[in-house]
């Protein structure tokens, strides 16, 4: 697959490594010592629940081989077409996903 | 005050191969100075860098040339500042010169550079680079790091000298420099085919 | 001299004979030939043994397609089994033997298969060999696998270099035929990139095989003069012998390229396996003929009706002298036509259509036996076919039958991503449909244009239409003169797939022996789905692919469940198109070069100090350094460990993960991936770091030590240091983008060594410049500093201690690394220093309890390692919420414990489980599991570390270490894990 790095232009994918769904940079909040059962419940989703669309899926990709940037890649799995390619830490500072 | 000195080696000993229409050359004497700029702080950065090299830094797939310094772009928000000097003085004066804007790390002992120059060296670049390596597509000042034959590289492109046809400048990392060689040494022109 | 079958014409090289063998004998050709066109001009028909049945199978096809004509060439670890004598190009010294026969190929003793066809039907497998169960193993399954399988591999190291290589273009154009000649020429006279790649030696495709005129020129002739002029064109690159064998995401197509198969001396690199990146492609692959199944359609001598013609026109080559036709459609009639121009006898020509002339502008050749309306019925000839029989009853003598059952667009390419093949009626053949890979069109024949001057205009067409897509146009240019009236008038088809036979079998599969008795078979046993037909049967999956049996055997299927065609549909077609060796996806990753290494700055001095290396990840490690005498490791590590605790050992540890940590935020930065606490960590001081993974499992320790107030250095263990690396890098981006930290790498620029013992700050003290205060009040335990050694070399220095003693790690820039060795070792000569590897270091840290990877296996939690008190409640942290969770924090859960042998001389195995003493062997009696030992020559045993549930409550508990895999039940107490120097003194000396 060829990732179209929003800076690089076109890479092959096997530059990359990919870890998997994007909502994994919505990191919930959490105070010191937190025990409480809304935040466990925040965690457990954030670390287990998944949807596995077949279809357009948003995704983290790390461009290990190259700039080191991490990339939130917009990409149907069924088709395997991507549709958009951003830079993670721009998603996450304008609000997340 | 201690009699003992260290002598320092040069990471392939001097490598350099020949062969009909391609050379691949180590070089040494070289500091590699990494300079990360600080986060959100491009206009800052780009002025303070133009005060020292008269350039801002390059963009994210490029390098330039100040003078004796070329400046390459080596990861997200960061540079090397390459320069055939001593390492300790170029990092004081990127310190002194860049403060808060960016932070810098010596890096001229963890990196090897190479030249890989000749007619017939885009041969070889077909068989160990993924990316286009063609002038069209990778010009004159283009940078890019990937790949190369599962090491990880930074490859520049130069301007050729006379009688060759591409002249590149190769940075990887000092551990794994043999095997970056060898993949490269281990194909066309090098074995004859 | 033996009889030749030699035609005039042709494009072989008469001025270039060579000689090759086949079976020991002694036979030439010509450069230009195939090994399969040099037999049938020696008149070899007879090739090989068929799969199952072992029956006598000669040469079917001119090409890719073949089934049958499957050969070993070559010798010893050349020899390369299961090659097509069709398209393998002959050259001088060309060694070929027939495969799949005991005995002589023209008396196969494994023939007997052929008389138990009734048991050896479609799956017979499920059937038979049941019985009794436990013979399947050791009876049937090696008899089954010593009968079965085609050519045998030589069981040597392949000797031949194979390379690879990445290519970038416009436009591919997949075939060198007259379409793709004409898609390549347009594209290339537009401007644009151009890679052309033909799977022959020879550009023109089909052309090369007919009788075609276009501009007034032979068609091969022509092709050679597009062929000249694309090499001429600078942006443009003609690879022939290339197959393009698969179509990936993206416009990524596989490609392999045959450099070195067709020379006489093979020591140059054979094959390159390309990636092509292309924008757009252009698939012009042709077609492939089919056969039609009759009664024991499988002998040597019956042919497909285009290979007869092009062995004919291309390679001058007569199938036979006496030569019948059977055909379903106009095609056929031109071999009729070719061979009678070349002089060659027709027998006969059969059509099972009732009035093919009609209408056609066909002719027939003057003299010859026409029967319409008919079938073959059957056929005499075990070694060699030597008559028909018709269906109207007529006899006819023949040695060799050209069939034509119609021809498949190649459109397998087009279904590489799942994509569904539509039916058309009109030239019975399935044509691409549906979606296509990403920027590919289709023309030509593989589209499914049947008149040649369809496919030149077609190949024009999709470049010129590609062209737009860049912006660009093509220059004026004519079509070339193509009437194809002069040669092939027109193409008509009724669909026929078999005629049934009367007793005896068709053959539909010829290289998988599937026969239509099998097809009919199969569904009656309910497997009518065509991937079931394709598994029950094997129908399509040999190593041809079926590429001349799919589309018959669904058609049979169809007309046996009253379905169409389409109603049945095809299986799904993937990569490779045609076998790709492994040795060409492994390259020049072979042997050492099978990964890259990663090798320390005193790699050189080790290596000359004898040292034995270890692999680790990818770095080599010295695990110990023998000295003179020393017979056995044991030895060696024993003596490096006893140095160590009482003079002074140097390690180096430059592969651990070094990451240097700046910014205005670095301290709150580390403080978040962190479980313990890092915001109060003063300047010069280090701190031993624990840090989870987001599901509150450990991830990887280190140390952190702060040098500036911006500037910290974070290690972490080898064979982490990646992944934290890209934790960070996540966190720092995806997580924390506010934050102003940069991370990077400085595992590579130090050179880091462990100065450990009693004596390690004499030794020190010796190397440090003057001013630096090495003293125990000056620099204490967890003390880190930057430096200058040895007259001004830059340097760091950490008092910290995985071995337990009195320690620092010193690091210099990589460059002084090897020279830094050399120094320690001389300014510690007379204490008596000691260079220790990865095994000492590994039985100090045992025993001092110090977890590594072996602990951390990704499931072990802060309170299972006994440092739950480090997981603050100050702050949050990665990990920090999930870290609660039950199961991880119970009270009685496995706990980090020392194990200590009861008897003296017993030695402890890593992976034994715990089970209470008088306990049952059960799993529900599993206490735990040993997860390190060594030998500790400072306790004089075996000693281990493991997990034991409730393990801080058992202290001197005797428990059971019981290993299944090396069968021992060793008796152990529990005791804290610290073996030696348990309170840790010598730390602060």
């Amino acid at each position: 697959m060829i990732i179209n790095h929003p800076l690089l232009g076109p890479r092959d994918a096997s530059e990359f490594y990919y870890i998997g769904d994007a909502s994994m940079i919505m990191r919930p909040d959490a105070g010191p010592d937190d025990h409480s059962a809304e935040t466990m419940a925040a965690f457990d989703a954030y670390q287990h629940h998944r949807d596995n669309p077949a279809g357009l899926h948003r995704e983290l990709w790390y461009h290990e081989q190259g700039d080191r940037s991490w990339l939130i890649v917009t990409r149907d799995t069924v088709t395997h077409e991507i549709t958009k390619v951003e830079m993670a830490r721009d998603v996450k500072l304008k609000g997340g996903l | 005050m201690t009699k003992y000195r260290l002598t320092h080696d040069h990471a392939l000993g001097g490598f350099d191969a020949k062969a009909d229409g391609a050379h691949l050359t180590e070089q040494t004497g070289f500091a590699i100075i990494a300079v990360t700029m600080a986060n959100g702080g491009k206009r800052g950065f780009n002025s303070a860098m133009k005060k020292i090299f008269g350039t801002p830094a390059p963009e994210a797939n490029q390098m330039v040339i100040a003078g004796k310094t070329r400046i390459i772009a080596s990861a997200l928000d960061q540079v090397f500042v390459v320069e055939k000097t001593d390492p300790e003085t170029l990092e004081a004066k990127l310190v002194k010169g860049l403060g808060k804007h960016a932070t810098v790390t010596n890096q001229s002992d963890g990196w090897v550079m190479l030249e890989y120059a000749g007619q017939r060296v885009h041969e070889g670049m077909e068989r160990i680079s993924m990316n286009d390596t063609s002038i069209e597509a990778f010009p004159i000042g283009g940078v890019m790091r990937a790949s190369i034959e599962h090491v990880n590289g930074i490859i520049c492109r130069e301007k050729a000298k006379k009688g060759e046809g591409d002249r590149f400048l190769f940075l990887t990392q000092r551990s794994s420099a043999a095997s970056f060689v060898h993949g490269i040494i281990d194909t066309v022109p090098f074995i004859e085919d | 001299m033996a009889k030749t079958f030699r035609l005039k014409g042709g494009q072989i090289d008469r001025k270039t004979p060579l000689n090759f063998s086949f079976n020991g004998k002694g036979l030439s050709g010509f450069a230009g030939d195939t090994l399969a066109s040099a037999l049938l001009a020696n008149g070899t028909h007879l090739v090989g043994r068929s799969f199952k049945y072992h029956r006598p199978r000669g040469i079917l096809s001119a090409g890719i397609e073949e089934p049958n004509a499957l050969m070993t060439i070559g010798n010893g670890a050349d020899a390369d089994p299961n090659t097509r004598a069709t398209v393998t190009e002959l050259y001088d010294g060309l060694v070929a033997k027939s495969q799949n026969h005991i005995g002589p190929l023209g008396f196969d003793l494994m023939a007997v298969n052929d008389r138990l066809s009734n048991f050896l039907t479609a799956g017979f497998y499920y059937k038979t060999f049941m019985w009794p169960a436990a013979f399947w193993e050791k009876v049937y399954e090696p008899i089954i696998r010593h009968a079965a399988g085609l050519g045998a591999l030589s069981g040597e190291d392949d000797p031949s270099r194979y390379d690879k290589g990445y290519l970038h273009c416009d436009v591919l154009v997949i075939g060198g035929g007259a379409t793709g000649l004409m898609a390549a020429l347009t594209a290339g006279r537009a401007g644009l990139k151009v890679i052309l790649a033909d799977e022959d030696f020879r550009l023109g495709g089909r052309l090369n095989a007919e009788n075609d005129v276009i501009a007034d020129q032979k068609g091969s002739d022509w092709a050679k003069a597009i062929g000249a002029e694309l090499n001429a064109m600078p942006n443009v690159r003609v690879m022939t012998r290339t197959t393009v064998y698969g179509a990936y995401d993206h416009g990524i197509y596989g490609a392999l390229e045959r450099v070195g198969e067709h020379k006489s001396d093979q020591s140059g690199t054979r094959q390159i396996l390309w990636r092509v990146y292309s924008k757009r492609a252009v698939l012009a692959a042709g077609s492939i003929e089919r056969p039609i199944a009759f009664q024991d359609n499988d002998r040597p001598g019956i042919m497909l009706a285009g290979a007869v013609r092009q062995y004919a026109n291309r390679f001058a080559v007569a199938a036979g002298e006496n030569i019948s036709i059977f055909t379903n459609n106009n095609d056929g009639w031109r071999t009729a036509h070719d061979l009678t121009a070349h002089g060659v006898n027709i027998a006969a020509i059969i059509d099972t259509r009732q009035n093919p002339l009609d209408g056609s502008g066909l002719t027939a050749p003057k003299n010859c036996r026409i029967i319409t309306g008919a079938g073959i019925a059957s056929t005499t000839g075990r070694l060699r076919v030597n008559s028909l029989t018709t269906t109207t009853g007529e006899t006819i003598k023949t040695d060799a039958i050209a069939v034509s059952g119609g021809w498949s667009p190649t459109v397998h390419l087009t279904c590489h991503q799942r994509g569904r093949p539509a039916w058309r009626d009109d030239i019975a053949a399935f044509v691409p449909s549906g979606d296509l890979p990403q920027g590919m069109v289709v023309a030509g024949a593989a589209n499914g244009d049947v008149m040649l001057s369809q496919c030149i205009a077609s190949g024009h067409d999709a470049a010129k239409t590609l062209a737009r897509d860049f912006g660009k146009s093509v220059p004026k240019m004519a079509l070339p003169k193509v009437n194809d009236a002069d040669f092939a008038p027109s193409f008509a088809i009724e669909a026929c797939w078999h005629i049934p036979p009367k007793k005896g079998r068709a053959w539909v599969d010829f290289q998988n022996d599937v026969t239509t008795k099998d097809i009919i078979l199969a569904e009656k046993e309910g497997f009518t789905a065509v991937e079931h037909l394709k598994r029950y049967t094997t129908l399509g999956m040999a190593t041809d692919q079926g590429k001349t049996a799919n589309i018959p055997g669904l058609a049979v299927m169809a007309e046996v469940t009253g379905k169409s065609i389409p109603e049945v549909g095809t299986t799904i077609f993937r990569p490779p198109y045609s076998p790709v060796p492994i040795s060409a996806f492994v390259g020049r990753a072979t042997g050492k070069n099978y990964m890259p290494t990663r090798l320390t700055p005193s790699h050189q001095w080790a290596k000359d100090r004898g040292a034995v290396f270890i692999e680790v990840g990818l770095w080599y490690r010295a695990q110990w350094y023998p000295e003179k005498g020393e017979t056995h490791w044991l030895e060696s590590v024993n003596r490096e460990v006893i140095a160590t605790r009482s003079a002074v050992g140097i390690c180096d540890v430059s592969t651990l993960g070094k990451i240097d940590i700046k910014g205005r935020d670095a301290g709150e930065f580390i403080n978040r991936v962190y479980a313990n606490g890092f915001a109060k960590l003063p300047v010069g001081k280090t701190r031993y770091g624990l840090m989870l993974r987001e599901d509150g499992f450990v991830m990887d320790d280190g140390t952190t030590a702060r040098l500036a107030d911006n500037h910290y250095v974070m290690t972490t263990t080898t064979a982490n240091a990646v992944g934290v690396y890209r934790h960070l890098d996540f966190c720092r981006q995806a997580i924390w983008p506010d934050l102003d930290v940069a991370i990077i790498s400085t595992t590579d620029q130090f050179a880091q060594f462990a100065v450990a013992g009693p004596h390690s700050r004499k030794l020190l003290s010796r190397l440090v410049d003057d001013g630096f205060d090495l003293s125990n009040e000056a620099f204490p335990f967890m003390a880190a500093a930057e430096l200058t050694v040895c007259g001004g070399v830059p340097a760091r220095l950490f008092r910290i201690s995985f071995s337990g003693e009195l320690a620092y790690e010193l690091a210099v820039p990589a460059g002084y690394g090897n020279s830094l060795a050399e120094t320690l070792m001389t300014a510690g000569e007379d204490l008596g220093v000691t260079p220790y590897g990865l095994e000492a270091l590994n039985v100090m840290r045992i025993e001092k309890g110090h977890p590594t990877a072996a602990e951390l296996t990704g499931q072990i939690s802060a309170h299972h390692l006994g440092m739950e008190r480090m997981l603050s409640k100050t702050k949050d942290f990665i990990g920090a919420t999930l870290s609660k969770r039950p199961e991880m924090t119970r009270p009685d859960g496995y706990r980090l414990v020392g194990l200590k042998t009861i008897d003296p001389d017993a030695m402890l195995t890593a992976g034994a489980h715990f089970l209470d003493r008088g306990a049952a062997t059960a799993r529900e009696n599993d206490l735990g599991w040993m997860t390190s030992v060594a030998w500790s020559p400072i306790v004089g045993s075996s000693i281990g570390l493991g997990f034991v549930k409730d393990g801080h409550n058992r202290f001197g508990d005797v428990i059971r270490a019981t290993d299944f895999v090396r069968g021992t039940d060793i008796e152990v107490e529990i005791v804290h894990p610290h073996f030696v120097d348990p309170e840790g003194k010598r730390l602060h000396d």
